[in-house]
């Protein structure tokens, strides 16, 4: 369609593009400054790839103290872009928000927490939600007395309690390990039970009582003398999508133990939860969202975006703004596409970076300043994955980096529309 | 007696297995890796109408058009019957097409001429462009099953198979091979076995084989770049019609579809690199027959080692009968012949007990080991004639009993529909828990997740049911994973990218796993 003739919808002061976390974060934060605030996504982010927890990075010892050596070491890591003062911020925003919704999250004070994971190894992380974090074995009595029961589904291929155990025991020799399978009432139709299913299962009181009722029954006899009940139980995370911690507190009643979930192969459902949360924040705290729609094109004056135009089931649309946000995802959120044998970002065709870290498996990404600015462009702000110069797999700071840079791209696009410089909040 | 060793657990070698076996010969296989691990699991998957070589090799296109029936009556759980079409796209030679279509009709191969208009609608995706198209009854093939059936078949009948176990060496006794000197290659455990006659079937390592006696072989390694795609995008074998070249046949097997090929001559048969130039050329090329495979979603490339050889140096009083190229001798491995040898080094070397094939193809593999089987019972005095036309091979496992739909049993892979049930048939047989060899048999990890999440599921079944322990669970897993993200890496497309950004998530990210994947660590 010619560009004459697509509909002008509505003028916002911020516009982000892209509903992932770093987008999420973008919007919150330039809502919290009082601005208009629009996300336009096609998608609904890659949060669900992801285990829900806030990894700030792997360093066993003191997160926070590693993250401060790196923001000096490596100027052009997303973290150095975002600065430290931001990025606890964001985390301090995030953090505050989800306990506002009743999902709080647990840390241990000066290390990261160690998690299990569905393998059985042990997973480095700075926060998760309390319905994981008594999943945290490395730092409790557990070490001399107390045993841990991990407990599977009849069914259920994405998590073997059995391969769980033998991982810990590997890791934890000290920790007392027991495993076991529950059935449970599944759906016949389906091959393979879905997590999704079982945690609307989990929801329900009495899809709960009877899990605790089975659980019990199998483990009839199992924890001889003296002790009916192990002291920390893991289960699959399917703790249920609309009241976890509540769905976390009734097992731990019922079972009289301690219960963490494992996040389990995507889509998990706390990173389910995690969108649905802050989707909800989002249209609480007035702001605008256009779903299932595509930004194919913008328009810029002056090395100024003026506007994007949206297309969705309705047609295609135009919205201006006076600031916007990139927060689009790199590969796996389609952020960056691929056109021939060349990398591209699709939006605003902005210039990747080079590899400022050969070899260190950070992945490809788009160039931007200290400010967050892509090149070219003064009013506009790149956050998440898009960005270049990290690995958030292997450095354990995907989420961390997605609130920190998106929650200071909001910052910044905000005093931008403001017409000020900076964000407001000085580092 | 003593038995008659195999070496190589090629498509030739356990049909040399099986061939011996109905013969009532007690013999042996020994295979360094897995069956059809060389080029018997890395090719196309298409069993050969014979077209391809009509006007080339009109020997080797008779023999494809009598074994393709072969196969299609003893195997036919192994065979598509998709047929093929040949297509001439502009900018084709029109003058090929008059010869191709006398010598299809010499060789015995039924070759239908249909419209264009006829060809596109039954291949919707062909180039509009097609200027004439003939319909061919080529078939896919799924080699690993083939192999692995054939070799099950011999076992039947009391053939052993030792597969991780390498040839070290040939005990050489004055002038002739006595037997092999073999290592367990798990444990490095070294033995030896006597055999009455050693029958090297290796492949491209024949060369390697020869030499521990020796011997020099012309065998030349070649290799061929093929690229799987997602999805069947064809509803049957396409070739180009052309003198053959690069990048010329496309064959929808099983769920996916693999295009190819290229054809270089290397140093090394164990070099595996997809160099990324050739995907882009295979793709290229093949885009020309069906424009869509440029864009359409990639799964991963793969190398495959022709044993090709210069018949010109083979072809000598040793020959049995040599390939129909003989005398072409130009390195230009794409006019040395495709066609195969069995070598008597009794009468080529003067070394008595040793007997090789060289060069052969999938589609002409039982009839390379029939005749290699002629050679070795003569050679050992025995009366008894070939029975591997006629008598049906078995299907191996997994058989998939007939299932309703409802409540039909776990899916380990949602992407090639793999029941729990039919890893864990293909499980419970193995000595020994090899993921490669539940990929090629069973198929995990061969469709679109690239194992990312059929990966855990298979080791957490395998687990469960007591058949690995978890410290070896984690390390197969680790290993199945590098393989695939390997597979990923040459020359990627946009899916693959993304693909491989999905199982670092997964696997570096969410289980902390070192995968150390080219660019990653930590």
């Amino acid at each position: 369609m010619p560009a004459s003739h697509i509909r002008r919808l509505a003028d916002y002061d911020v516009v982000v593009i892209g509903a992932g976390l770093s987008g999420f974060m973008a919007a919150a934060a330039a809502r919290a400054r009082a601005r208009s605030v629009l996300v336009i996504a096609q998608g609904l982010g890659v949060l669900p790839l992801t285990t829900g927890c806030v990894d700030v990075l792997a360093d066993p010892a003191d997160p926070w103290a590693a993250l401060s050596r790196l923001v000096e070491r490596l100027p052009a890591h997303p973290y150095s872009l975002a600065g430290l003062a931001a990025v606890r911020r964001g985390i301090d925003y995030f953090l505050g928000t989800c306990e506002s919704y009743g999902y709080p999250f647990a840390l241990a004070p000066g290390r990261n927490l160690l998690l299990p994971t569905l393998l059985g190894t042990l997973r480095p992380t700075c926060y998760a939600p309390t319905t994981m974090a008594s999943g945290d074995l490395v730092n409790t009595t557990l070490q001399t007395a107390g045993t841990v029961l991990v407990v599977g589904f009849e069914g259920l291929l994405d998590f073997h309690p059995g391969l769980v155990v033998e991982g810990l025991r590997r890791r934890l020799p000290e920790v007392r390990l027991e495993s076991t399978s529950v059935a449970l009432p599944l759906p016949a139709e389906n091959d393979n039970t879905p997590a999704m299913y079982l945690a609307t299962c989990f929801d329900k009181p009495e899809y709960r009582k009877l899990f605790a009722s089975r659980l019990e029954a199998s483990l009839r006899g199992r924890f001889g003398t003296g002790r009916t009940n192990p002291d920390v139980v893991l289960l699959p995370a399917v703790l249920g999508l609309d009241d976890p911690v509540a769905a976390a507190r009734d097992l731990e009643h019922r079972l009289g133990a301690r219960v963490a979930e494992v996040p389990l192969l995507p889509p998990s459902i706390p990173g389910v939860r995690l969108a649905t949360l802050w989707r909800r924040h989002l249209l609480r705290a007035g702001v605008d969202l256009v779903l299932d729609a595509r930004v194919i094109g913008a328009g810029s004056a002056r090395g100024r975006i003026t506007h994007v135009d949206a297309q969705g089931a309705g047609g295609t649309a135009r919205y201006g703004g006076k600031a916007f946000v990139l927060a689009t995802g790199g590969l796996a959120g389609n952020g960056l596409c691929l056109e021939g044998s060349r990398l591209r970002e699709p939006v605003f065709d902005l210039r990747m970076a080079p590899d400022v870290r050969p070899g260190t498996g950070s992945g490809p990404g788009i160039l931007a300043g200290p400010d967050l600015r892509p090149p070219g462009y003064d009013n506009l702000f790149a956050c998440g994955r898009i960005l270049s110069g990290y690995d958030p797999y292997a450095e354990k700071c995907g989420n961390g980096v997605a609130i920190a840079t998106g929650w200071r791209a909001g910052e910044l696009a905000a005093g931008e529309a403001e017409g000020g410089a900076g964000g407001g909040a000085s580092d | 007696m003593s038995e008659v060793v195999i070496i190589g657990g090629g498509a030739t070698g356990v049909a040399v297995l099986r061939d011996l076996a109905l013969r009532g010969i007690p013999a042996v296989l020994v295979e360094r890796d897995d069956l059809a691990s060389g080029a018997s699991g890395r090719n196309h998957g298409l069993l050969h109408s014979g077209g391809r070589y009509a006007v080339i090799d009109p020997v080797a296109a008779a023999e494809c058009a009598q074994e393709n029936a072969i196969l299609r009556r003893i195997a036919p759980w192994a065979v598509e019957p998709c047929g093929g079409l040949f297509v001439e796209v502009g900018a084709d030679d029109p003058g090929y097409v008059p010869e191709w279509v006398l010598a299809c009709r010499k060789a015995g191969i039924e070759a239908e001429e249909i419209s264009p208009q006829a060809a596109l609608e039954q291949e919707p995706r062909l180039n509009p462009g097609v200027v004439r198209a003939f319909r061919v009854p080529d078939a896919a093939v799924d080699s690993f099953r083939l192999v692995y059936g054939t070799a099950a078949a011999a076992q039947s009948l009391g053939a052993r198979v030792y597969t991780k176990t390498e040839v070290t060496g040939l005990v050489v006794e004055g002038n002739r091979v006595t037997g092999v000197r073999l290592a367990d290659i798990p444990t490095g455990e070294q033995w030896i076995l006597d055999a009455e006659l050693v029958i090297n079937a290796a492949g491209a390592w024949a060369g390697r084989v020869a030499a521990m006696a020796g011997i020099s072989l012309p065998v030349v390694p070649d290799r061929g770049t093929l690229v799987v795609y997602n999805s069947r995008l064809a509803n049957r074998v396409i070739n180009r019609l052309r003198l053959p070249g690069d990048g010329d046949i496309v064959v929808p097997v099983g769920t996916v579809t693999i295009a190819g090929t290229t054809a270089v001559s290397i140093d090394d048969p164990d070099d595996t690199r997809v160099p990324p130039a050739e995907v882009e050329q295979v793709v290229a090329l093949v885009a020309q027959m069906l424009p869509e495979l440029k864009d359409r979603r990639r799964l991963r490339s793969f190398t495959g080692v022709r044993p090709l050889f210069d018949p010109g140096e083979a072809v000598d009083a040793g020959t049995d009968r040599a390939g129909s190229a003989a005398g072409v001798s130009s390195l230009a491995t794409r006019q040395l012949s495709r066609n195969y040898a069995v070598i008597d080094h009794a009468r080529r070397d003067g070394v008595a007990g040793l007997v090789s094939l060289l060069g052969g193809k999938l589609t002409t593999h039982r009839l390379m080991a029939e005749k290699a089987v002629n050679l070795a019972v003569a050679r050992l005095g025995v009366r008894a004639g070939c029975r591997t036309a006629t008598e049906p091979i078995p299907a191996p496992p997994p058989v998939r009993e007939e299932r309703t739909t409802a409540g039909g049993g776990a899916i380990v892979c949602e992407c090639e529909r793999v029941p729990a049930e039919d890893v864990l048939q293909v499980a419970q047989g193995l000595a020994r828990i090899d993921l490669g060899v539940l990929r090629r048999r069973a198929r995990v990890g061969m469709g679109t997740c690239q194992g990312a999440f059929c990966g855990y599921r298979t080791v957490g079944i395998l687990h469960s049911r007591g058949l690995v322990e978890g410290l070896q669970a984690e390390t197969l897993l680790c290993d199945f994973l590098r393989e695939r993200l390997r597979g990923m890496g040459p020359a990627p497309d946009g899916y693959q990218l993304r693909q491989a950004e999905l199982a670092r998530a997964i696997y570096t990210g969410n289980l902390n796993l070192d995968l150390g994947t080219g660019k990653g660590g930590s």
